[in-house]
């Protein structure tokens, strides 16, 4: 039995749904981005400050942070790369580790909760509505083949 | 008797209401707030169902987020999951409710189909991070870190695992099961834990050489006057049983219904790395161990050979520390 042809709005509505949801993943892509240039560009400013600390233990703790913020900047780079191909992994991957990092500042240090929190709910915001996106993308594209 | 015409919110139209007539009492619409008849569960095609511009008035059809005429944003409470939920149980007058169709089921709702799957692992993942933080923010601001706190922890992740793994028991129970192994997977679980171990030393290298600080499993055990085999109970056993319960059972196989097979075990390396808060062991042994894990487990059908690896892991680390190696 043939399929009916679908109508020229339910066309409309599909192309305006998934120019939406590629915006939001591109968006989605662009925030793993920012993470990742966030770190690292944090991890440089606490080794030039472990630089200038002359008392040794300070030093030491300030380079261990630099290391950890700068491996999670790579991190989230290679993050970006892998979004490429597959954004809704790089995006849910991406998600639980920022999420599980900042959970971690916040335990290991609680005033970390206040510090910079616009900046986190909105990385946390755009990481999520790329989660959604993507996840509505892939099955989209899934549908269509 | 007339009651007066009432305006329908960005409609431009009126709804007349009849008086209360003996019998039901009347209903109000949860969009409009509209009383009268006509109402009806969602996708019951009425007729005189409408649905309008906010902007120009135009009509529209089901599912589209901008109006064709005027490019205006169809307003969410209207198109969204609020209006599918409310329309569902039959709170919408029949012009709320607007026309049903096909674009109307998923593309109209916020959450697209199988969704729900990523939420479940999402949960599950949150609960144990929830745990591990928890002991993690016990142990730094009571400065207690005594192998008590190591006993409520396991038994909290044992607990929660116990729990998710009974409540989502069809996801687990085709991987209770004898292994199935080919020459491939008895060689990958033949080399996994012997090559896990020398990274494991590599990374004690690397992290000494990085001046960051080296953990010991032991030590605790030791100070507080617990031999080797409650040690191994605590870091060998219950870890390798719990946690590829949690890893390579419950969320790879949810993960599995949202992404590609190696997209899957790839996230789970990830997530199951992320746990342990372990940023040299993360790239160094952590993800490349629970990859191998995770297709270990889909190759051979069972969570034995995971567990195995991963209690050969754990138990290999503790021994290096016993015998300082």
């Amino acid at each position: 039995m043939d399929t009916p042809p679908p109508s020229p709005q339910s066309t409309l509505a599909e192309s305006q749904h998934k120019a939406t949801h590629k915006q939001t993943v591109k968006s989605g892509r662009g925030w793993i981005l920012a993470v990742s240039v966030l770190q690292l560009l944090s991890a440089t400013l606490v080794y030039v400050a472990s630089r200038n600390v002359d008392e040794p233990a300070s030093t030491r703790t300030l380079m261990f942070t630099s290391i950890v913020v700068a491996v999670l900047g790579l991190i989230f780079f290679g993050l970006w790369i892998w979004a490429r191909r597959a954004p809704f992994a790089a995006a849910v991957s991406a998600l639980s580790l920022y999420v599980s990092f900042i959970a971690l500042d916040v335990v290991v240090d609680p005033s970390q909760l206040a510090r910079g929190i616009i900046v986190k709910m909105l990385i946390i915001a755009g990481l999520s509505q790329a989660v959604k996106s993507s996840y509505a993308l892939k099955k989209a594209a899934e549908a269509g083949r | 008797m007339h009651e007066p015409e009432i305006p329908v919110p960005g409609t431009g139209e009126t709804a007349c209401t009849t008086a209360p007539q003996p019998g039901p009492p009347p209903r109000y619409c949860a969009l409009c707030g509209a009383a009268g008849q006509g109402w009806g569960a969602a996708g019951a095609a009425l007729p005189g169902r409408e649905h309008r511009c906010d902007a120009c008035y135009q009509p529209l059809a089901a599912g589209l987020l901008h109006c064709p005429d005027c490019g205006w944003r169809v307003s969410h409470p209207e198109t969204g999951a609020w209006r599918a939920q409310h329309a569902a149980a039959g709170r919408l007058c029949a012009r709320a409710a607007g026309p049903a169709g096909p674009a109307a089921s998923h593309a109209d709702t916020d959450e697209p189909a199988g969704f729900e799957h990523l939420r479940a692992a999402g949960l599950l993942f949150g609960c144990l991070l929830g745990v591990v933080l928890l002991n993690y923010a016990w142990v730094i601001h009571t400065k207690i870190d005594s192998t008590a706190v190591d006993f409520v922890f396991a038994a909290a992740i044992g607990a929660l695992v116990s729990t998710f793994a009974w409540r989502w028991r069809e996801w687990l129970q085709p991987l209770c099961r004898w292994p199935q192994f080919d020459r491939r997977a008895l060689l990958v679980m033949l080399a996994t834990p012997l090559l896990t171990l020398v990274a494991v030393r590599g990374q004690d290298a690397l992290a000494k050489w990085l001046h960051l600080p080296v953990v010991h499993y032991l030590d605790g055990f030791v100070r507080d006057g617990y031999g080797l085999g409650t040690a191994l109970v605590f870091v060998a056993v219950l870890p390798a049983v719990f946690e590829e319960i949690a890893f390579r059972g419950l969320i790879l196989a949810r993960l599995r219904l949202v992404m590609s097979t190696p997209q899957a075990l790839l996230v789970n390396a990830l997530m199951f790395a992320v746990l342990h808060f372990n940023i040299v062991g993360f790239v160094v042994f952590l993800v490349p161990l629970a990859y191998l894990n995770g297709w270990l487990t889909l190759r051979t059908r069972s969570l034995l050979p995971a567990i195995c690896i991963h209690f050969l892991h754990n138990a290999g680390v503790l021994a290096g520390e016993y015998y300082s190696l």
